[in-house]
C-alpha cells in the first residue's frame, strides 16, 4: 500500500504540499482561459472595428482615471429590454482593441457601450460639467475640472507604440501622425482627411466650444461618441434573443 | 476603576516573533476603520451626490478603489499577514524563517504598498481592473513582497518540530501561492515609459474579461475566503478550546474548495460575449462549490457541539461562529446568483453589491474581529480584554448594520432589476433609467446607515484594543474572569 | 485533429481526473487506519501553550538546532 504511504508524505513535505496546490489551481485558467486564445470561434470577423484614433484613445484613458467604470458598463446583453434600450448586444469583436475592456460589473448609470451618436457634443459637455443640471434626478459626479484641464498629448505617440506592443495594430504611420490626428480631431479646422483615412468613421468637433486648447473634455466626448458606432448594425439582425 | 492583571509568560521554549505580529494586528484595526469610513464615505455620494466636491481627488470613481482596496489589502491583508505569521509559529512550534529583520520587511513592504496604491487612486493612477487597480510599479513592489512572504511562511514550515502541517497552514498556504500566480498574470502589462505610470494591460477585450474575472473571483477565493478559513481552523478550536469537529472533513473541504474555486470566474460573464460553453463551465463548478463551503461551514460550528453555552458567555467566541454563519449564508447566495436566469436579473446590480458585503463584513471582518480580539491580550501579555461588554456592544451594533446593508441592497438590487425589465401594457419599456435611479435613493441612505452603524463597532474596538494594551481591565470583565466563564489562560505565577 | 478537438478531449477528461481525485482524497481522509492520527493532528493549536522544556539557545536563529522536519 505504498500509495497510503505516499500521502502521508504530502501532508509531511512542504514542498510537495506547495506544488499540489500550486497544479491544482493551475489546471482551472489553463482549461479555461487558453482556449479562448487559439479557438478561432471566440471573436467573430466584424467589419469596421478598428483602433482608437488618438485622441478617443486619450479620452478612454481620462475614463479610466475617472473610474468610470465603477458606474457605467459596456456590455448590452442579448435581453430584449436591453436591446431596446440600448441597441444591439455586444459582440466580441467591439473590445478586441480594448487594453483593458470597460465591460464593467455595475450599472448605477446606464449602459455606455452604444452611446456614442446619442446625444449631441454639446449635450455631454453640459452633462459631464453638472449632470444634475441636465438630468436632474442624476447620481453622477461633475467632472468640472475636464473642461479646464489641458490634455497633455505630447505622449501620445508612445502610448500608440504601448499599445502596438500588445497587439494593436497601429501602423508607422499612425504613430507618426499621432499628434497631428489629435489635434485635429480636436479642431477640424486644421485638415481631417488624414485622420479619417486612418481612423474611418472618427467623429472630429470642436466638442468644448473651445478650439485654441486641446482638453480633457475633448478627449473624453471623443471617446464616448464613438462608442458602439463602429459597427454597422443596419446590415445585422437582432437575432437569438433571450426572454 | 481599571487595573492590570496576570502577565503571563509566553513562548516557554521556542522565541516566537509576536513583535511582527502585535504590528499587524494594529495595522488592521487601523486600516479596517480606514475601510468602513471610506465605505461610508461613498456610500453617502451615491445618496447625496453633491458630496462630490468639485477637486477631482475625491470623486466616487476614484474613491471607490480606495474602499474596496482598503477592505480587502488594507484591512483583510494585514489580518491575514498577522494572522498566518502567529499561526505558523505556534503550529509548527518554530520561530519566524529570515528572524526578525525579514518579518519586519514584510510588515514596512506590505504598508508601503497600500500606500502607493491608495495614492494613485486618489491621484487617477489606476488600471482599472477591479480588485487589481494598482499600476505596474505598486504591482512590481508587492509582487516582491509577496515572495518574501512565501519565503517566510513556507520556511517556518520546513523548519517545523511537529511533524504534521496544521490543517489552517494549508489555507494560508493556498492562498499564499494562489495569490501570487493570480497577481502575476493578471497583471501583466506594457508601460508607456518607464518614468510614468501609465500602462496597457497584455489582454484585450473577451481574454481580458475572462482573465480579469479569473482573478476577480479568486481574490474572492483564496484571499477573501481560503486565507479567511485558515483563521477559521486555528481560532475557532483555540477559542472554543476544543479540537475541530472533523479533521478529516477540513482535508476533504480544503482540496475540493481548491478544486472547484479556480474555474468559478466566468460567472461574473453571463450573457455577455464571453463563449457560451465558458459561462457553462463557470456556473457548473460555482454551484458544485457549494458543497464544500457548506462542508467547512458544518465544521466549523460543530467544533461547538456540547459548548454552545459558551457563546453567551464569551463575546469574542460570538464573533467566530457567527462569522461562519454568515460564510454558510453568502456561500449559498453566491451560487443561487451564479446560475444564468438568476444573474440575468442580479448582475449589474446592487443584488451583487449586498452580497459581497454579507461576505465582507458578516465573514471576513466578524473573523478578523475575533482574531483580533483574541490575539491582543495574548500578545501585549494580558489576562483578557479591557471589557467584554464592549466587545458584546461591538458585535450587536455591527450585526444591525449588517442586516440593515443586506436587506436594503436585496430589496433596492432586486427591484431595479425588475424595473430595467418591466414593460408597460403597450408593449414598451415601463421606466427609464433614471427612474430606477430615483427608486434607489431610501435603500441608499438606509444602506448608508448601515455602515455608519458599522464604523461605530470599530470604533468601540480601537477604544476596547487601546485599554487593553494599556493593560486595563474592567470590572465586569475582572468578574466573568473570575468566575471562569471566558477561555483565559491561567496566570503565570 | 483541430484544437477545438482537443479542448474539447481534455474538458470531458478533466471532468473525470478530478473525480478520481476526490473520491481518492476522501477515501484517504476517511481511511479508518488514518483516523487515530488525523484526531492527534487536531489537536495540534490546543497543544501550543503548553510549556515546553527548554533546550537552550533555541531563538530566532537557533536554526541549526530546529530539527528539519521535512527530511525526516
Ligand atoms: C456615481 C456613479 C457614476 C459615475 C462615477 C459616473 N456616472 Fe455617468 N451616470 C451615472 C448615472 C446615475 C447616470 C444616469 C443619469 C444621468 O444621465 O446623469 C449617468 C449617465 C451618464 C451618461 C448618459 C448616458 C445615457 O445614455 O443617458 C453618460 C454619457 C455618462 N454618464 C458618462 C460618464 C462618464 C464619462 C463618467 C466618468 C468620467 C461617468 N459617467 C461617471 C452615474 C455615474
Amino acid at each position: 500500500m505504498s500509495l497510503w504511504k505516499h500521502h502521508e508524505h504530502v501532508e509531511k513535505n512542504s514542498i510537495l504540499l506547495l506544488i499540489l496546490i500550486l497544479i491544482t489551481v493551475s489546471i482551472g485558467g489553463i482549461v479555461e482561459i487558453v482556449p479562448l486564445y487559439t479557438i478561432e470561434s471566440t471573436i467573430e470577423e466584424v467589419e469596421g472595428v478598428r483602433p482608437y484614433s488618438p485622441l478617443e484613445l486619450a479620452g478612454r484613458n481620462i475614463y479610466i482615471r475617472e473610474g468610470c467604470y465603477s458606474c457605467h458598463s459596456q456590455q448590452v446583453r442579448p435581453f430584449r429590454d436591453e436591446v431596446e434600450r440600448y441597441g444591439h448586444y455586444s459582440l466580441a469583436a467591439e473590445s478586441m482593441y480594448d487594453h483593458p475592456f470597460q465591460w464593467g460589473s455595475k450599472r448605477t448609470g446606464p449602459d455606455l457601450a452604444r452611446v456614442g451618436g446619442k446625444y449631441s457634443d454639446e449635450w455631454h459637455v453640459a452633462h459631464m460639467i453638472e449632470p444634475q443640471a441636465v438630468v436632474p434626478e442624476s447620481i453622477m459626479p461633475p467632472y468640472r475640472f475636464l473642461i479646464e484641464k489641458e490634455l497633455r498629448h505630447d505622449d501620445i505617440a508612445d502610448h500608440l507604440r504601448a499599445n502596438r506592443a500588445v497587439g494593436v495594430p497601429y501602423t508607422d504611420e499612425m504613430i507618426e501622425n499621432a499628434v497631428a490626428d489629435l489635434r485635429a480631431q480636436a479642431n477640424p479646422e486644421l485638415g481631417i482627411d488624414g485622420l479619417l483615412e486612418r481612423y474611418p468613421n472618427a467623429h472630429a468637433a470642436n466638442f468644448d466650444g473651445n478650439p485654441r486648447v486641446v482638453t480633457e473634455m475633448d478627449a473624453l466626448v471623443a471617446y464616448l461618441q464613438i462608442l458602439g458606432r463602429m459597427v454597422d448594425f443596419s446590415q445585422y439582425e437582432v437575432e437569438d434573443l433571450i426572454q | 476603576m481599571a487595573e492590570a492583571i496576570g502577565r503571563r509568560e509566553t513562548a516557554a521554549a521556542v522565541a516566537y516573533n509576536e513583535e511582527v505580529v502585535r504590528w499587524f494586528m494594529l495595522a488592521t484595526v487601523f486600516w479596517g476603520v480606514v475601510a468602513f469610513l471610506m465605505g461610508v464615505v461613498i456610500a453617502l455620494q451615491l445618496a447625496y451626490p453633491w458630496l462630490n466636491p468639485g477637486p477631482e481627488y475625491f470623486n466616487f470613481g476614484r474613491l471607490r478603489p480606495v474602499h474596496t482596496s482598503a477592505a480587502i489589502f488594507a484591512f483583510g491583508g494585514n489580518a491575514l499577514l498577522g494572522t498566518s505569521l502567529f499561526v505558523v509559529q505556534r503550529t509548527c512550534r518554530a520561530s519566524l524563517f529570515g528572524g526578525p529583520g525579514l518579518a519586519a520587511f514584510l510588515f514596512w513592504g506590505y504598508q508601503f504598498f497600500i500606500l502607493l496604491a491608495a495614492s494613485g487612486y486618489v491621484l487617477g493612477i489606476t488600471q482599472s481592473r477591479e480588485y487589481a487597480e494598482p499600476e505596474w510599479y505598486a504591482d512590481l513592489w508587492l509582487t516582491i513582497i509577496w515572495v518574501t512572504y512565501l519565503v517566510i511562511y513556507l520556511g517556518t514550515i520546513i523548519r517545523r518540530r511537529e511533524p504534521h502541517i496544521y490543517v489552517a497552514n494549508w489555507f494560508y498556504l493556498a492562498f499564499i501561492v494562489t495569490i501570487a500566480m493570480l497577481h502575476i498574470v493578471n497583471n501583466l502589462a506594457v508601460p508607456v515609459s518607464i518614468f510614468g505610470t501609465k500602462s496597457y494591460s497584455a489582454f484585450s477585450g473577451v481574454q481580458d474579461a475572462l482573465t480579469q474575472w479569473w482573478y476577480g473571483h479568486n481574490a474572492v477565493g483564496f484571499f477573501l475566503t481560503a486565507g479567511f478559513l485558515g483563521i477559521m481552523y486555528y481560532f475557532i478550536p483555540k477559542r472554543a478550546d476544543r479540537p475541530v469537529y472533523s479533521y478529516r472533513l477540513s482535508i476533504v473541504h480544503f482540496w475540493s474548495l481548491i478544486f472547484l474555486y479556480i474555474w468559478a470566474g466566468p460567472h461574473h460573464l453571463h450573457y455577455t460575449a464571453l463563449p457560451e460553453w465558458t459561462q457553462t463551465l463557470g456556473m457548473t463548478f460555482s454551484v458544485m462549490l457549494w458543497m464544500p463551503s457548506w462542508g467547512g461551514m458544518i465544521n466549523g460550528l460543530m467544533t461547538l457541539s456540547g459548548a454552545w453555552d459558551k457563546l453567551r458567555t464569551d463575546p469574542v467566541l460570538r464573533f467566530l461562529v457567527v462569522s461562519v454563519g454568515f460564510y454558510g449564508m453568502s456561500t449559498f447566495e453566491g451560487p443561487v446568483m451564479s446560475i444564468r436566469a438568476v444573474n440575468g436579473l442580479s448582475h449589474y446590480t446592487d443584488w451583487t453589491i449586498g452580497h459581497v458585503h454579507s461576505g465582507a463584513l458578516g465573514w471576513v471582518a466578524f473573523i478578523s474581529f475575533g482574531a483580533v480580539y483574541h490575539l491582543v491580550p495574548r500578545l501585549w501579555n494580558q489576562r483578557e480584554l479591557y471589557s467584554l461588554k464592549l466587545v458584546s456592544y461591538h458585535f450587536w451594533i455591527s450585526t444591525i448594520g449588517i442586516v440593515l446593508y443586506i436587506t436594503s441592497m436585496w430589496i433596492s438590487g432586486i427591484m431595479q432589476g425588475l424595473m430595467w425589465r418591466a414593460y408597460d401594457h403597450l408593449g414598451f419599456l415601463q421606466y427609464s433609467f433614471v427612474e430606477t435611479v430615483e427608486a434607489m435613493h431610501p435603500f441608499y441612505v438606509v444602506r448608508a446607515l448601515g455602515g455608519v452603524l458599522f464604523l461605530i463597532g470599530s470604533l468601540i474596538m480601537v477604544y476596547n484594543v487601546w485599554r487593553t494594551i494599556r493593560g486595563d481591565v474592567s470590572v465586569e470583565t475582572r468578574e466573568a474572569l473570575r468566575q471562569g466563564a471566558v477561555a483565559a489562560p491561567a496566570p503565570a505565577e | 485533429m483541430s484544437l477545438e478537438a482537443i479542448r474539447e478531449f481534455f474538458a470531458s477528461v478533466w471532468g473525470l481526473w478530478l473525480m478520481a481525485v476526490f473520491i481518492g482524497i476522501v477515501v484517504w481522509a476517511f481511511w479508518p487506519r488514518n483516523r487515530k492520527r488525523f484526531e492527534e493532528a487536531s489537536r495540534i493549536p490546543l497543544r501550543d501553550d503548553e510549556p515546553r522544556p527548554r533546550d537552550g539557545g533555541q531563538g530566532p536563529d537557533g536554526g541549526e538546532l530546529e530539527r528539519d522536519a521535512d527530511k525526516q
